[in-house]
C-alpha cells in the first residue's frame, strides 16, 4: 500500500482541519470528438437589425424566449446586441438588415467587434450568455423591459410626452433608446445587469426586484471603498462582482458581516 | 457555513466553558502571580505554573515549549498575543534586558519587527475582544484563522486577511484577481470562509498603542458565487454554495 503515503496532506500533519472536495473545481474539461453543439431549434423568430439603434427590432415573435428577452417600446419589441447575439447563437433568431437581406452570425459578430458606440462589451456578453445558459433572467441594468410601468403616473400626462410616443415619430428621437444606454456610462462602479433567478412565471411588465445586480470588473479588483459605493448605489439589492478571464466568468460576493460576540 | 464542531460533545463542552470565562480566569491568575514575559526578538517567553498552563492552553494563548519539568511550563507568545496580554488585558509585564517595557516601547519594538504590526494588532484584538480564538494563519496563506472556541473542539470558521481600507492596491494582499482565485480556492478546500478585516487606519499606520482604540474595522466575507449551484434560490443571498467554494 505504498500509494497511501500520497494522501498525507499538510492538514493532516497538523491534525486539525478537515478537507472539503470542491466538485466545481475541475480542470478545463476538454472533450474528445469536437465541439459541443446545441440542439437545433424549430421555433425561430425574425428580427431586423438597425445600425442606428444598435438593436434589432423583432418582426416575427415565436417561442417562449420573449418572456424574458427584449425591451418593448411603443408596442415594438427590440433586442439589444447581447440578446441578438445570444439568440442567434442558440439558433432562435434570424436577423436581416434594413434591406431585408439576411445577416449571418459573422455579420453580427463583426458588428459586435465594432460596437463601441452601442455600449457593448464582449466580456459583458460572455457574462450574459453564461447566466442565460443556466436559465437566469438577465436585464440590462437601468433599461426597463417596458415603459408601461414607468408612464402610468397621471401627473405626467401634460408634461413631457412619454418616450415611447416619440420613437419613430421623429427620426431625431429614434436615438432616445440608445441615449438611455449612454446615460449608464457614468463614472464609478455601476452594475451592468440586473439578474433574476430562473422563473417560469417571470413577467417583463412586473419583474419585481432582481436577485442581485452585477458589476463587471475591468482591471483591478475593487477596493473596499468602491465596494461600498456599489452597495450604496444598489440600495439594498444584493450586488455581485464578476470578472471575465480567458472567456471564463467568476462571480464574487463581498458581504458586510458582523462577527458575533461569543460567550 | 455553520460551525463545524469536532464531535457531538464538543459543542456542549464549549457552551459549558465560555471562552470569556477562561480568559478572565487566566487574567486573574497571571495578575496574582505578577507574571513577567521575557521579550526575545520576535517572541515573548512566559513562565506559567500548572494552573496557568492549563488556562493558557484552554484560552489558546501561545505555544508551550516542550520540557521535562512537571510543575513549571514555559510558553512562547507571538507579538500580538504578548501585546494583547500586556497592554490590553493588563495581566503580564514584559521585560527586556532587565527593564519593564512601557506600552510605547513595546509598540516600537513590535513595529520594528513587523511593519504591518499596527493593523495586525488591531485585527487581532478586534477578534479576541469578541472572544474568538485567533491563531496564526500561515498554514493557509492568510494572516490569521479564527475559531469560535478552542481548536480542539471546533474547526476554524474563518481564514482572515488584514488589509488597510485605504491602501487596497499597495503592498497589501488581494491586489490582483489571481490573488482572489488563489486564496478562495485554498479557503474552499479547507472549508473556511475568507474574512477580510479592513482596518481603517486613515492611510497611515498607527503610531502608538493609544491609536488602536480610534481605528475602525470593517468585516467582510469574500465568497465565490457559483451560478450553477444557486438556480433554485430566489433571493440569491444565502444559498448553500454562496461561500468560499
Amino acid at each position: 500500500m505504498e500509494g497511501d503515503n500520497w494522501v498525507c496532506s499538510s492538514d493532516e500533519e497538523n491534525g486539525s482541519e478537515g478537507c472539503f472536495d470542491d466538485p466545481n473545481d475541475d480542470e478545463d474539461c476538454f472533450v474528445e470528438g469536437g465541439m459541443p453543439k446545441l440542439q437545433s431549434r424549430y421555433v425561430v423568430s425574425k428580427a431586423q437589425w438597425s445600425d442606428e439603434l444598435g438593436m434589432a427590432e423583432v418582426v416575427e415573435k415565436k417561442g417562449k424566449v420573449w418572456m424574458t428577452t427584449g425591451i418593448t417600446r411603443n408596442g415594438k419589441l427590440f433586442c439589444t446586441l447581447e440578446e441578438t447575439l445570444y439568440l442567434i447563437e442558440i439558433g432562435a433568431l434570424q436577423v436581416s438588415d434594413g434591406d431585408h437581406a439576411p445577416l449571418t452570425r459573422s455579420d453580427i459578430y463583426k458588428k459586435a467587434s465594432e460596437a463601441g458606440s452601442y455600449n457593448f462589451k464582449w466580456d459583458s456578453f460572455v457574462v450574459y450568455r453564461h447566466l442565460k445558459f443556466l436559465g437566469y433572467i438577465v436585464a440590462c441594468h437601468g433599461v426597463p423591459w417596458t415603459m408601461k410601468t414607468i408612464n402610468v403616473d397621471p401627473t405626467n400626462m401634460h408634461g413631457t410626452p412619454p418616450i415611447e410616443n416619440n420613437l419613430n415619430d421623429d427620426p431625431g428621437d429614434n436615438l432616445l433608446v440608445t441615449k438611455m444606454f449612454d446615460n449608464l456610462e457614468i463614472k464609478g462602479m455601476q452594475p451592468i445587469f440586473d439578474v433574476y433567478s430562473p422563473n417560469s412565471k417571470f413577467k417583463k411588465s412586473a419583474p419585481g426586484n432582481p436577485c442581485f445586480m452585477l458589476y463587471l470588473s475591468g482591471g483591478h479588483p475593487p477596493s473596499v471603498k468602491e465596494i461600498s459605493n456599489l452597495e450604496n448605489y444598489c440600495a439594498g439589492t444584493p450586488s455581485k462582482i464578476c470578472k471575465v478571464e480567458d472567456g471564463c466568468v467568476s462571480f464574487f460576493s463581498w458581504r458586510k458581516v458582523e462577527l458575533p460576540i461569543l460567550p | 457555513m455553520g460551525p463545524r464542531w469536532k464531535g457531538k460533545e464538543a459543542e456542549a463542552k464549549a457552551l459549558a466553558n465560555p471562552l470569556s470565562k477562561i480568559v478572565s480566569e487566566l487574567k486573574d491568575s497571571l495578575i496574582r502571580s505578577d507574571s513577567i514575559g521575557l521579550l526575545s526578538d520576535g517572541s515573548v517567553l512566559l513562565e506559567a505554573d500548572v494552573e496557568q498552563s492549563d488556562l493558557l492552553n484552554r484560552a489558546c494563548f501561545g505555544r508551550p515549549i516542550v520540557n521535562t519539568e512537571k510543575d513549571k511550563q514555559w510558553f512562547q507568545l507571538c507579538l500580538e498575543e504578548a501585546f494583547y496580554m500586556c497592554c490590553l488585558l493588563r495581566c503580564i509585564k514584559i521585560v527586556c534586558d532587565g527593564d519593564v517595557k512601557s506600552d510605547d516601547e513595546l509598540w516600537n519594538h513590535m513595529t520594528s519587527k513587523r511593519e504591518n504590526f499596527p493593523n495586525l494588532m488591531k485585527a487581532y484584538s478586534h477578534l479576541r475582544s469578541k472572544n474568538w480564538v485567533v491563531r496564526s494563519g500561515s498554514q493557509y496563506g492568510v494572516d490569521y484563522v479564527a475559531y469560535r472556541h478552542h481548536p480542539a473542539l471546533v474547526h476554524s470558521d474563518y481564514a482572515v486577511l488584514v488589509l488597510s481600507s485605504e491602501d487596497c492596491n499597495g503592498d497589501g494582499r488581494l491586489r490582483v484577481w489571481s490573488d482572489f482565485h488563489c486564496t478562495l480556492r485554498l479557503c474552499g478546500s479547507v472549508a473556511k470562509t475568507l474574512l477580510v478585516l479592513y482596518v481603517n487606519d486613515g492611510g497611515h499606520r498607527a503610531i502608538s498603542p493609544a491609536c488602536l482604540n480610534k481605528i475602525g474595522v470593517e468585516e467582510r466575507t469574500i465568497t465565490r458565487w457559483i451560478p450553477e449551484h444557486c438556480r433554485e434560490n430566489k433571493t440569491g443571498a444565502f444559498c448553500l454554495s454562496d461561500r468560499s467554494v
